[in-house]
């Protein structure tokens, strides 16, 4: 299979599933269901071809930067950039074509251990709620054909290597979530639903901004050189260029983009996919979007459309702009630390169990911003490399047991009708394998050692304890705090005894299906976090902490001028731009 | 030319009957009124053309139709609006049976 | 100074021909209806005669593709010509295109793109029209929409004032006709009268500023006023310094700001949109629209360029400022206005308010640098894009009143689920205009955009950026009452008393094309792009002599990326020659037309100027058309 065939698919075959279900004449209910069903599961499959060609051992499991520079456009005759070149043969997971070559824009898709991680975690995640949507009732087609949509664009968003193609994604993702909350949500779901479009929308503009700054900026030096642009040779690198990994190249290598516009560019990406993430003080939304959103379409918000505003950060904003990441570094650090504690704390006084979650997402992102921003990269930048890896791991693990929580909430809520925390309770008797399915994803959720979200807590209290004593210190608080509301959360829904909700079925077997990959994740991720997750994905973890830390060793003299003075020995690890990066190798190593 | 009527009287004049007009349009309510002070705009800016064809030398390059062309021109077209505001009027005055352009507010907003 | 009549190529009548074609087609509507009008009832007749007036457009894009396919032709074969053509008319449009009668009007790809666009869209019109009967004068009816569109043909072509006051004159007064012409409903007279109040009250302001400023330069030709205005020195340019220059410009903007329906003087455009039968109301916003915005270009981007930014301030004395805050404030005012409508037509009048504040962006962009023909090229694109969408939004609203009798955004409850298709198709119409990808108001206006922060000036740069982020916000709040069309169609209810019935060929054909124009050029706006720039750079090049024939459109590269471009603002920074004078820049800029004209240049006289060039290139022609006329005496 060509790399132009599977990512293309990957987008694509949603696309054409969506087609294939407004093909169905709208009876036929029952077809509908299973055409998406099918179409979802192929994507999946996709999805793990990919996968399995990243982790062998073809060309696909070099570095990004190494295998964009075989996937070259070359100029034809009259100097437009048409003709692909994919020299390095199939295999490589990049497929780079001309879109619109007056502005540089190209159709540019490729793969590495990031966007492969949360691609996969899609695929799995739409298979779930595809299945999770069995009982949805009001106009079915239309809601399989928005599902698929949603399920494309995010795919497209995690595929795309270009700015634009990522921004035109990111946006054709917005209208499916409208109509889906706006339509099959709950009693209030219009105004949700506009608040969460309008939100995302003034988001978007201030990544459309950014995006367009670094288009135009003229650059701070001249005779900056582009590493790995379009055309595969070196030549002086003069902006208009959407290309993410030239871009980053440039952004981190070369001192084309100051500290200045570094600083603008890193603050207008940080709203923009702070809002989506979401973070303190742009997370409203959120709890009213989960809490009238239909229950998979809750899965997926928070399973994979929050990882949106995460992968965006790691891939765009830190990358893009690591002199202006680091230089916003303790305010965001600062910010995701009172995310968690605010979540958590906003949590506990929930009485809505939906809401509860939603809140508990907050949170949990904070660790996410957290991690990436505890940049201690002049003394002991290895510790970054901790911080970025558990907050990818958190991403990871949060869509797991997120979009678990939800559906969870979502089953008790099929049955009891209701949410209210003070009215269930005793489930425990009543449905002992929901339970039992419940206590593990929760436990995990809440960071129980030896599941998944530990290991992503971790790492990041790790980090931010070389960052700042201070902020690791509240974050670890925050662990405490989570153990409450979730520990209290579990006694006021399965403990004691209810003749209310006595006779309640447990879980049938379209249930148990959605919820045992991921019980078993949620294990498997605790256990095994090295040999499931973090031996492919922090390599190219690795890139991004070398290529941020290299940025600001080179590139920020004042901040090394100023290290200087009270720590002089900066540790030799980091320097050596080597295939596979030591600190990455040597974090996941060391579990 | 010189013994002439100096050119500034003429820009005077028509300033001053376009401002007229243009009072006019901002002052008086009845419809027919305010078709006048149009009319007596449209004339103003004629009486401009007219008097700069007459007194200003064209430069290399101008187009085969100076001011003067154009004020013939006016003329007719302002004859063509006379009749359509007419017409428009008629129109108003029939549905509210009033001039008054005050009073045609069946839209706002 | 007198014109030789003889001079006069007949022949020039042959470019002509789409025009003609549809004023000669006006009298024969007139008159068949006349034939017909006692033997047929009034919606018979509506069918009949609306058929008859397609009929007219087809012709009319028949004559204009033809047109272009003979320019080509007979330019493509040098040697030997077409046997079918007369050898006489071979040698004539073998010649580039350009000016014709005796300059007055342009003949070129610009005139010919625009030409097949009106004609199109006014068929869209016509057949819109056909949708319901809310007159009985349909000979009258059908045959003012084509003399409009006549009006608007000419007027994007006119090369000089006499004639662009004429055709701008032709256009609206057909149209404040066509406004009136619902008889059953109060507001439509009402807003016809309003319409016309206000047009005409610009129209004699505009008319006032074009006397001054044919006082002050003695000339009507756009390219001679540029000539005379960037040969007298820089004190004496602008706003300032000069009272009789200044109240020239700002009446003519205000003139312009009518037409386009610009805040401060946007009052009529609710009223009437809304007062005005539903396809009337798509025309006002589209062709109008899209003739005036050429117009205003042509006058501000080539005629009064030189009092762009005559200091090189953009806050200085010009008119660059003055444009550059009526469009931030059009944007806002126009979004926010928006907000509160709850009548469909009137939402949206307000948002296409907005859409002008958009693309006065692009008009301020145009005119600080040597890139003005991309920016300008922009702008086209933009309007194109908006044109065919709003053709659709209109088309929806004529299906309301056809069926409901109101037209208010609540009367499309529940449509979603009534018609999913239609309503799928007025979702993407309303997507695009909102801007969200991938459609073509997003790139459309991301484009515009775009050329707008490109422009190498480094002092206008910051407000251009600002103006940006102000559209760009604007484009978020705009979201929200286009999102109230889509909360109607498929979140609500079906609900009143009278339900919309199917909504048949004539309404379905408009909003069909408007979301496949949406989709395709939001995909591939590539070709769209470069036939825009291509049209840009010969509407703002002189065509007193010959300039870039349909030839350019086809073969002009739209660009190659920006490898070309100067190293930008770092590299040409606050110097007082800024860009304007930089002949680095303008060689650069030179060298582009060249390449659009690639085909054209053979036959290129050598008094073809890029707009652009430098005053210094300008005085020096001028000059040397002084010492022959002083031969002359």
């Amino acid at each position: 299979m060509s790399d132009n065939l599977l990512l293309t698919s990957l987008w694509l075959l949603p696309l054409i599933g969506m087609v294939g279900v407004l093909a169905v004449p709208r009876r036929s209910e029952a077809a509908i269901k299973y055409l998406a069903l099918a179409a979802t599961i192929i994507t999946f499959v996709v999805t793990l071809i990919a996968l399995g060609l990243y982790v062998g051992d073809g060309p696909s499991s070099a570095p990004l930067q190494d295998r964009v520079i075989h996937n070259v456009l070359q100029k034809d005759g009259s100097g437009a950039l048409t003709i692909a070149d994919e020299s390095a043969g199939e295999g490589d997971l990049v497929v780079r074509r001309s879109w619109i070559p007056y502005f540089n824009i190209q159709y540019y898709l490729g793969l590495d251990g990031i966007s492969l991680s949360l691609v996969v975690l899609t695929g799995l995640i739409s298979v779930l709620a595809c299945l999770a949507s069995w009982n949805i009732t009001k106009q079915v087609k239309g809601y399989y054909a928005l599902f698929l949509l949603l399920v494309a664009s995010m795919m497209g968003v995690f595929v795309s290597l270009d700015l634009f193609l990522f921004y035109v994604f990111f946006e054709v993702m917005l209208l499916p979530m409208y109509f889906l909350i706006g339509i099959w949500g709950g009693p209030d779901r219009e105004y949700a639903a506009i608040k969460f479009l309008l939100y995302t929308l003034f988001g978007s503009v201030f990544i459309l901004v950014a995006v367009l700054i670094l288009f135009f900026w003229s650059g701070d030096t001249t005779g900056a050189q582009s590493l790995y642009n379009a055309t595969g040779q070196v030549q002086p690198f003069t902006g208009h260029s959407f290309d993410i990994v030239e871009l980053t190249g440039v952004a981190t290598k070369t001192g084309y983009y100051g500290l200045g516009i570094q600083s603008w560019v890193f603050v207008l990406f940080l709203i923009g996919f702070l809002i989506k993430l979401p973070s303190f003080p742009f997370h409203t939304w959120l709890p009213d979007a989960h809490v009238e959103a239909p229950t998979p379409i809750s899965m997926i918000l928070a399973g994979i459309l929050l990882k949106i505003g995460g992968y965006g950060l790691i891939r765009l904003a830190w990358p893009l702009a690591p002199l202006g990441a680091h230089y916003w570094a303790y305010f965001v650090a600062a910010l995701g630390v009172f995310s968690i504690l605010y979540g958590a704390l906003v949590a506990m006084a929930q009485t809505d169990f939906k809401k509860l979650v939603a809140y508990s997402s907050v949170s949990h992102m904070g660790y996410v911003t957290l991690g990436l921003a505890a940049m201690n990269l002049l003394t002991s930048p290895q510790y970054y490399a901790y911080g970025v890896n558990g907050a990818m791991f958190m991403m990871l693990a949060h869509g797991i047991t997120s979009a678990g929580m939800f559906f969870l909430v979502g089953v008790i809520y099929d049955r009891a009708h209701t949410r209210d925390l003070n009215k269930l309770g005793g489930l425990n008797n009543i449905m002992p394998l929901y339970g039992a399915i419940s206590y593990v994803i929760f436990f995990g959720s809440m960071g129980l050692p030896g599941l998944c979200g530990f290991v992503a807590e971790f790492f990041v209290v790790v980090a931010a304890f070389n960052y700042s004593k201070l902020l690791a210190v509240l974050a670890a608080t925050a662990v405490v705090l989570t153990a409450g509301y979730i520990l209290w959360t579990l006694q006021r829904v399965f403990l004691g005894r209810s003749e209310t909700w006595k006779g309640l079925p447990d879980m049938d077997l379209r249930e148990i299906v959605v919820a045992v990959p991921l019980v078993v994740l949620t294990i498997a991720m605790g256990v095994f976090p090295n040999t499931l997750v973090l031996s492919w994905v922090s390599p190219s973890v690795g890139e991004m902490v070398n290529s941020v830390v290299t940025a600001a060793r080179e590139l920020n003299v004042s901040a090394i001028r100023t290290v200087e003075k009270t720590a002089p020995r900066i540790p030799d690890s980091i320097s050596a731009p080597s295939t596979r990066p030591a600190v990455a190798s040597r974090a996941s190593g060391s579990l | 030319m010189a013994s002439d009527i100096p050119l500034n009287w003429f820009l005077y004049f028509a300033a001053a009957s376009f401002s007229i007009g243009l009072v006019g349009v901002l002052v008086r309510r009845n419809a027919i009124a305010v078709l006048m002070a149009i009319e007596i705009m449209l004339n103003a800016a004629n009486v401009n053309l007219v008097a700069f064809w007459r007194y200003r030398n064209a430069p290399p390059g101008a187009g085969p139709l100076p001011g003067v062309i154009l004020a013939l021109f006016v003329i007719t077209v302002a004859a063509a609006e006379v009749a359509v505001g007419i017409g428009m009027i008629l129109l108003c005055y029939r549905r509210w049976r009033a001039a008054d352009v005050d009073r045609y507010d069946s839209m706002s907003g | 100074m007198d014109p030789n009549l003889s001079n006069v190529d007949f022949r020039d009548f042959w470019q002509l021909a789409p025009a003609t074609v549809l004023s000669v087609w006006g009298l024969v509507v007139l008159l068949a209806d006349l034939a017909l009008a006692g033997r047929m009832s009034a919606p018979a007749r509506r069918r009949a005669i609306g058929w008859l007036t397609l009929a007219g457009v087809a012709l009319a894009l028949l004559a204009a593709a033809g047109l272009i396919q003979v320019q080509q032709l007979a330019k493509a074969e040098t040697q030997g010509t077409p046997g079918w053509l007369s050898p006489s008319l071979a040698e004539y449009f073998s010649r580039a295109g350009g000016a014709i009668f005796l300059g007055t009007l342009s003949a070129d790809l610009q005139t010919g793109v625009l030409n097949v666009l009106f004609i199109i869209m006014l068929g869209l019109v016509v057949w819109q029209s056909m949708a319901w009967s809310f007159t009985e004068d349909w000979g009258e009816y059908f045959a003012l929409v084509t003399w409009a569109t006549v009006g608007m043909m000419l007027l994007a072509a006119s090369e000089e004032l006499v004639t662009l006051f004429l055709t701008l004159e032709t256009m609206t007064i057909c149209l404040y006709l066509t406004t009136a012409f619902e008889k059953t409903r109060r507001r439509s007279a009402e807003g016809g009268l309003k319409y016309f109040v206000y047009g005409s009250v610009s129209s004699a302001l505009f008319l006032f500023g074009l006397s001054l400023l044919y006082g002050l330069t003695g000339t009507t030709q756009f390219e001679s006023i540029r000539e005379v205005l960037a040969s007298t020195g820089p004190a004496a340019r602008g706003l300032s310094g000069n009272v009789t220059g200044a109240t020239a410009l700002l009446l003519m903007l205000v003139g312009f700001g009518f037409k386009i329906a610009a805040v401060p003087f946007h009052q009529w455009a609710p009223d009437a949109y809304e007062g005005a039968p539903a396809p009337v109301t798509a025309w006002i916003a589209t062709g109008s629209k899209l003739a005036s915005f050429v117009a205003l270009m042509k006058v501000f981007l080539h005629a009064l360029q030189p009092w762009s930014h005559p200091s090189n301030e953009l806050l200085g004395p010009g008119w660059l400022g003055v444009i550059a805050i009526v469009s931030a404030v059009t944007m806002t005012y126009g979004n926010f206005a928006a907000l509160v409508q709850r009548n469909f037509k009137r939402m949206l009048a307000y948002s296409s308010i907005a859409n002008a504040g958009y693309m006065l962006v692009g008009v301020a962009a145009a005119s600080v640098s040597t890139r003005g023909a991309e920016a300008a090229g922009s702008v086209l694109f933009y309007l194109v894009v908006y044109a065919f969408a709003n053709i659709g939004a209109f088309a929806v609203a004529a299906w309301l009143v056809r069926d409901k009798k109101t037209d208010d955004i609540d009367d499309l409850n529940g449509l979603g689920m009534q018609s999913p298709l239609l309503a799928i198709c007025i979702l993407v119409l309303m997507l695009s205009l909102i801007g969200i990808p991938p459609f073509a108001g997003f790139f459309g206006k991301l484009y515009m955009f775009m050329e707008a922060i490109n422009q190498q000036h480094a002092k206008a740069w910051p407000t251009l950026m600002g103006l940006v982020a102000l559209g760009l916000m604007n484009s978020v709040v705009s979201a929200f009452y286009y999102v109230r069309v889509l909360k109607a169609m498929f979140l609500r209810e079906p609900g009143g008393s009278r339900r919309l019935g199917l909504a048949g060929g004539s309404i379905e054909i408009p909003i069909v094309i408007g979301t496949l124009v949406a989709i395709f050029f939001g995909i591939y706006p590539g070709r769209l792009m470069s036939v825009m720039q291509g049209a840009a750079v010969s509407m703002l090049t002189t065509t007193t002599s010959t300039s870039g024939g349909f030839a350019s459109m086809i073969s002009a590269p739209s660009g190659t990326g920006y490898a070309p471009l100067p190293p930008a603002m770092a590299s040409a920074p606050a110097s007082p020659k800024s860009t304007r004078l930089d002949p680095e820049q303008a060689k650069k800029y030179a060298d582009r037309m060249k390449k659009a004209e690639a085909q054209a240049k053979a036959l290129a006289s050598p008094g073809a100027q890029p707009k652009n060039a430098p005053p210094g290139e300008a005085k020096d022609a001028l000059a040397k058309k002084a010492e022959a006329q002083q031969e002359d005496q």
